[in-house]
This record gives structure tokens, C-alpha cells and sequence, in this order.
């Protein structure tokens, strides 16, 4: 059976996509075949860390939603673009399908415009899931709650909630654990990121799982190499020996459990 | 068309509309109707035998969970070879005018992009 990972933050900026796009390599690298979508159709941006050329992008999940294609036909493979530390290609075991959202300015207003039927999409993971053979598929969302995150909170089969050492982030991210536990999500995890180095990580730890009653895959330290690489490629692949790599690849581990 | 008509007829398409389960529905629904619900999402269509084993009710209690669900048109029955099945039907959203203008979406995006840019 194939695993489900939405991964949600209450606002944005947060880090969910380059968290989705480094947990999608280590689990494609393990040999898994691991799908990702971006259901950020509002604000897309997870095909950029992927290094996909927009120019290539003729089709996006937005065609999917308006019934000019199959799921499937929107999918891209990724894995033989994805460039590790000396410029090599990277080898995935596995493989890297990306379902993008379309960033053409018309394609977006669209949807602002007329919304989509979101049952759409829950059929279009199980249709993609069963004809790309996928071990996972992953979903990077909107921030904030309304239907479309509901939904891929609700059909999850792993919730990864993000969010930052900040008061705003902390009030928000209790009503949307509120909101998953009503969605009967199987596993929660919260990710802390952005966590100054200098913190007390042991204690920051503690202090979130007593506060939301739910476990941390890990605490990520704010890192001026990932600031740096400011989304050009995917963080894991560029330093695979650095700590951040190492703290995103614990949480690999977790999803993979 | 008198307007009394088409009035009637409006309203049987706006009943038509709302058909269907509204994801912020499932978080006001009762307990044990709503396990049933996010439970049904999570799979392929069930069958009757599926529901009773998973709500661990008589067929009676069980019957009257699944009219509940059928009446609001959450669930639709399917028939699929021999045995029928149930299924979530979620609502599909309709138009609205742009909550969020354009521009200040993308515009939120390109600065937390920048936020952190040297
Ligand atoms: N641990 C981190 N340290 C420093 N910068 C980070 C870290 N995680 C994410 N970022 C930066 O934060 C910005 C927003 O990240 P992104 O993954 O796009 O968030 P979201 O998808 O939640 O909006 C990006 O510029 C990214 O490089
Ligand atoms: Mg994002």
C-alpha cells in the first residue's frame, strides 16, 4: 500500500516545499518510486528547487483540474535533472515524479476565479498512485486551512505539520492539530524549523510535544548555506554531508518507519 | 415560464449544488458519523458489510448511519460488478469571487523568497 504525506504549514514561508522536495529525494534515493504534487495552486514553487525549466512545463495539475488530461499526463520525471554536489547526476534508486502547478498568470486567476471541483483531486492521487506504481506520493499545500488542505489532510496517511519557532506560528498550529486530530490523521509529526542554532534544541523539542500532545521528527536549525542556496536545487542533494542534510534525513527515516 | 416555476426550479438546483460533503462540514459532524466519513475517504468504495464491521453497530444503527449520510448526498451508492458499494461524494466547489487578489498572492510568495536574500 502506498503512503500519503501531506505536508502542511499554517503560513507561509515556512520551508514545506524544500521540506517536501529534500524527504522526496532521500526517499526516492532509497529506491522507492515517490510522487510529489504541488497543491500550492495559489503560490506554486516546488518545480523551481526541482531545477525544472518552466519553458518545459507544458502541462500542470491545473489541465488535470479543468479535464484537458489524465493525472498521469501531467507527471514529470525529475530524477534525471537532479545534480548532486560536483554537478553529476544524481542516482535515485527510485524515481522523482513531479505534478507541478501551472505559474501562468492566467491559469491561476482561473482558479481564484472559479475554484475546482476538489474531489477531483482525491481521485487523481489514487489514479496517480495506481499508474505510476508509486510507493509515495507526497503533497506540498496551501498554507492555511480551507477545503483542498482539509482534504489532503483528511486522506493522509502521515501529516507533517512545519512550523517556526514564532508566537504566530505557534497559535495557528494549535488549530490545525486541533483540525487534524477531527481528521482522524494516523501519524502526526511536527517539524520545527528555521530554529536558531543557539537554541536549546533538547529543551525547544520538549516544549513542543508537552505544548500540541504530538511528536517532533525533528527540530531544523536556521542555515545560512540553505539561505544561500535560496531554492535553486534541493538542499540534500547539494550537502549531502551537512547536519541540516542529517535532520532532514531523520525525518526520512520516520516517514519511511 | 412563470417565475413561481422557475423559482422552484432554481432552488432544486441549488439543493443539487450543495450536494455533496463540504470538508469543513466533517469538523462540526457528530463523533461517530464523522470517523465513519474521514474513514470512507481514505479508501475505494465499501460495501455495507465494510461499514458494519467498521462502526461495530447492529445492521440496524448502521442502516440508519448510512440513510443519514445518503440523505445529505455525503454518501452515493455505487454499483460495482454484483455487490453495491458506498462511497463519499464531495461537494464541488463552486465559483467565488478572487478572495486574495492576484498580484498579493504572488507577491507573497516572492517575498518570502526574499526574506532571506543577501
Ligand atoms: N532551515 C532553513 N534555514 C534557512 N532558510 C530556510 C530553511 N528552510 C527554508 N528556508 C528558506 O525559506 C524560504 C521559504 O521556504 P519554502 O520551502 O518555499 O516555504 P513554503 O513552501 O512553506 O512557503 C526559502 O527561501 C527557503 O530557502
Ligand atoms: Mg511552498
Amino acid at each position: 500500500m502506498a503512503k500519503i504525506i501531506s505536508v502542511h504549514s499554517f503560513r507561509g514561508g515556512t520551508g514545506k516545499s524544500n521540506l517536501t522536495a529534500n524527504l522526496t529525494s532521500l526517499v526516492a534515493q532509497q529506491g522507492y518510486r515517490v510522487g510529489v504534487v504541488d497543491t500550492d495552486i495559489q503560490s506554486p514553487g516546488i518545480h523551481v528547487i526541482f531545477g525544472m525549466d518552466e519553458e518545459k512545463m507544458d502541462k500542470a495539475l491545473n489541465d488535470y483540474l479543468w479535464g484537458r488530461c489524465a493525472i498521469e499526463d501531467t507527471a514529470y520525471d525529475v530524477s534525471p535533472v537532479l545534480k548532486v554536489d560536483g554537478g553529476e547526476v544524481a542516482v535515485m534508486g527510485g524515481g522523482i515524479y513531479l505534478i507541478p502547478s501551472s505559474i501562468k498568470v492566467g491559469e491561476i486567476a482561473r482558479i481564484l476565479r472559479e475554484g475546482y471541483d476538489v474531489s477531483l483531486l482525491n481521485d487523481g492521487f489514487q489514479d496517480l498512485i495506481n499508474r505510476l506504481n508509486l510507493d509515495y506520493l507526497f503533497i506540498d499545500t496551501h498554507p492555511g486551512l480551507n477545503e483542498e488542505t482539509l482534504l489532503s489532510i483528511a486522506i493522509s496517511d502521515i501529516f507533517l505539520l512545519i512550523l517556526r519557532p514564532d508566537q504566530q506560528d505557534f497559535q495557528g498550529t494549535a488549530v490545525t492539530v486541533e483540525v487534524a486530530r477531527k481528521l482522524d490523521v494516523p501519524k502526526m509529526l511536527l517539524v520545527v524549523n528555521k530554529a536558531l542554532p543557539s537554541f536549546d534544541f533538547t529543551a525547544l523539542k520538549k516544549q513542543v510535544e508537552s505544548t500540541y500532545q504530538a511528536p517532533v521528527a525533528a527540530i531544523l536549525p536556521l542555515s545560512e548555506d540553505m539561505v544561500r542556496l535560496a531554492s535553486k536545487s534541493v538542499f540534500s542533494l547539494t550537502y549531502p554531508d551537512h547536519p541540516l542534510t542529517q535532520r532532514y534525513r531523520e525525518i526520512a527515516k520516520q516517514v519511511m518507519a | 415560464m412563470n417565475t413561481g416555476l422557475f423559482e422552484q426550479l432554481q432552488r432544486k438546483l441549488d439543493e443539487q449544488e450543495a450536494a455533496g460533503l463540504t470538508m469543513t462540514e466533517v469538523l462540526t459532524m457528530a463523533a461517530p458519523l464523522r470517523r465513519l466519513v474521514n474513514w470512507m475517504l481514505r479508501q475505494p468504495p465499501v460495501t455495507f458489510t465494510d461499514v458494519m464491521a467498521f462502526v461495530a453497530e447492529d445492521e440496524g444503527a448502521t442502516r440508519a448511519m448510512l440513510k443519514a449520510l445518503m440523505e445529505k448526498g455525503i454518501v452515493h451508492s455505487v454499483n460495482d460488478a454484483e455487490v453495491l458499494r458506498y462511497r463519499v461524494q464531495i461537494a464541488p466547489r463552486r465559483g467565488r469571487p478572487i478572495p486574495l487578489n492576484i498580484w498579493q498572492s504572488l507577491e507573497e510568495k516572492i517575498q518570502n523568497e526574499q526574506e532571506y536574500l543577501p
